[in-house]
């Protein structure tokens, strides 16, 4: 099935179709999930890939409580606004900000381009007759900006001298002169709890890579010809033959070196390769792939050649013992514990999964084919199939 | 402990079907069944693969993900296929095991639909069938 034609819309546990939504507008289909909107499917329906902000608008809508939605606001008028301002204007105050970390100011400054600048944030504030910029996001920022020598420092910035009295005492502060720091302090520290902690939203891997893709990063274009290659697809949720959701791993995946220390790629290629050929109808299981291509080049580094009938028969092996992907590295692993706990295994127990599946693929050729000889096994245990009871019946 | 992954056809005869997996199928064809009397009709699973439980609970992950569309969108009904015919499903469900190389395995059609009657039959024979 199209993984593009899923408009199943999801909320709060309940499922609400999509499909009448958007089969008017759209023909080509895309995921609406409360997590992400698949924007990039979305934009083949525009013959120039734009998408107008009001279409997204409308789709979020569909996920978005109603009482959320607030009557129009104009913000020109009393708002927050965009200042230049003097490097001898602006100050920190501890209350509302964390430590300067030199090391991170140094990062920053390293990979700086003027043309990717966050805008700070501030708070304008007189105190004992001076106006002060109190910054509340963006201190490193700016540290960095000063740095690079700019000669005034771009703000976006509300006036707390403008604040009407009202909202103060709503916010329980009195309306003094003290007061009115008081409250301007408490919108500044909310202000930056809020950006910097509650409602920061990371940049998952999958918007990474795709970022990387569509502009040309070079690596990321060498990893994601190798996942082509292979008919594998980046995505964000799995589900969809192929589908490709752990990008980091992949990246780790594509490091892999042989012992001269080149040749990234080969060893996810493989690894791939394996899987689609395999399991042709699933998506791709992080540890399957990732084992397969650790073990690929723990053999090419100890010097062993693992052929192609290598591959056929260690496949053969796990679908007899196990069947599909998931059941194969959940029941190496359930095996691998089992010898743990009995104390049965030799060896170094192993502290990542990567490599307890890698030891077990290793340990299960051995004991039941043993054609050619294997790179060594760290952890050595009798890999064996373990009964589970599964999940709870539902009522 | 060995599962099973079912389909449930609509008992009015609407070309929806029900799919779900149960370790304990005396407890849900009576659950299903109750709800009519018996001389009109009775409650059967159409088609029925078994296997161990994790590999017919990744099935059942699987098929919910595939048929998400088509998944009956209301409260409480979310394991309602619509326009799918049991036929329809059966060919479609093969396919997807064979490619997911899915330890599981279909009872045979003389031992279908499964139904209260003849569960005691299907029992035994699963039971032999996993010694093999």
């Amino acid at each position: 099935m199209n993984n593009n034609t899923q408009t199943t819309l999801t909320r709060a546990g309940r499922k609400y179709s999509g499909q009448n939504l958007l089969s008017k507008k759209y023909k080509i289909k895309f995921d609406i999930k409360p997590d992400a909107i698949d924007l990039r499917t979305m934009a083949e329906n525009y013959p120039n890939g734009i998408i107008p902000l009001e279409d997204i608008h409308q789709l979020l809508l569909t996920q978005i409580p109603p009482q959320l939605q607030k009557a129009g606001w104009d913000p020109r008028h009393g708002g927050p606004h965009f200042e230049w301002v003097d490097w001898n204007q602006l100050a920190l105050d501890p209350t509302f900000q964390r430590d300067a970390a030199p090391t991170h100011i140094s990062k920053i400054n390293r990979e700086f381009v003027h043309s990717a600048v966050i805008v700070p944030c501030a708070i304008r504030m007189t105190v004992d007759g001076h106006t002060w910029y109190f910054v509340w996001d963006g201190h490193h920022t700016i540290q960095v900006l000063k740095l690079q020598n700019y000669t005034h420092f771009p703000v976006w910035c509300v006036d707390m001298d403008k604040v009407s009295d009202e909202e103060i005492k709503k916010a329980g502060f009195d309306t003094t002169v003290e007061g009115r720091i008081r409250y301007g302090k408490w919108r500044a520290g909310n202000n930056m709890i809020m950006i910097n902690s509650k409602n920061k939203r990371k940049l998952s891997p999958y918007d990474e890579i795709m970022i990387k893709i569509e502009t040309g990063d070079q690596q990321a274009l060498a990893l994601n010809n190798i996942v082509k290659k292979n008919t594998c697809v980046f995505k964000r949720h799995a589900g969809a033959p192929g589908a490709f959701t752990q990008v980091k791993s992949a990246e780790e995946c594509y490091m892999l070196t042989d012992s001269q220390g080149s040749n990234t790629g080969q060893y996810l290629d493989r690894a791939l390769a394996l899987h689609r050929a395999v399991w042709p109808m699933a998506s791709i299981e992080l540890e399957i792939f990732r084992p397969l291509a650790y073990l690929y080049q723990r053999a090419a580094i100890e010097g062993y050649t693992l052929d192609a009938q290598f591959d056929s028969e260690l496949t053969n092996l796990l679908v007899q013992l196990w069947g599909d992907p998931v059941s194969i590295q959940t029941g190496i692993k359930d095996s691998y514990w089992r010898a743990y706990h009995d104390n049965t295994g030799k060896g170094i127990p192993q502290e990542h999964d990567k490599f307890r599946v890698m030891c077990g693929m290793i340990n299960i050729y051995n004991q039941k084919i043993a054609r050619i000889p294997m790179p060594s096994s760290p952890y050595i245990w009798t890999v064996k199939v373990e009964e589970s009871s599964g999940r709870p019946e539902a009522a | 402990m060995k599962k099973m992954f079912y389909v449930f056809p609509d008992p009015m005869g609407d070309t929806m079907c029900k799919i779900g997996i149960t370790g304990n199928a005396r407890m849900r064809l009576s659950v299903y069944g109750m709800s009519y009397s018996n001389r009109k009709y009775q409650a059967r699973f159409q088609m029925v693969y078994w296997g161990s439980a994790k590999a017919i609970e990744s099935l059942e992950t699987v098929l919910k993900t595939r048929y998400d569309e088509h998944i009956e969108p209301s409260e409480g009904r979310t394991e309602w296929i619509r326009e799918h015919t049991v036929e329809q499903l059966e060919k479609d469900i093969d396919a997807v095991i064979d490619g997911h190389k899915f330890k599981v395995y279909k009872l045979p059609l003389d031992l279908l639909p499964l139904t209260l009657d003849n569960l005691a039959t299907v029992k035994q024979y699963i039971e032999e069938s996993s010694k093999k």
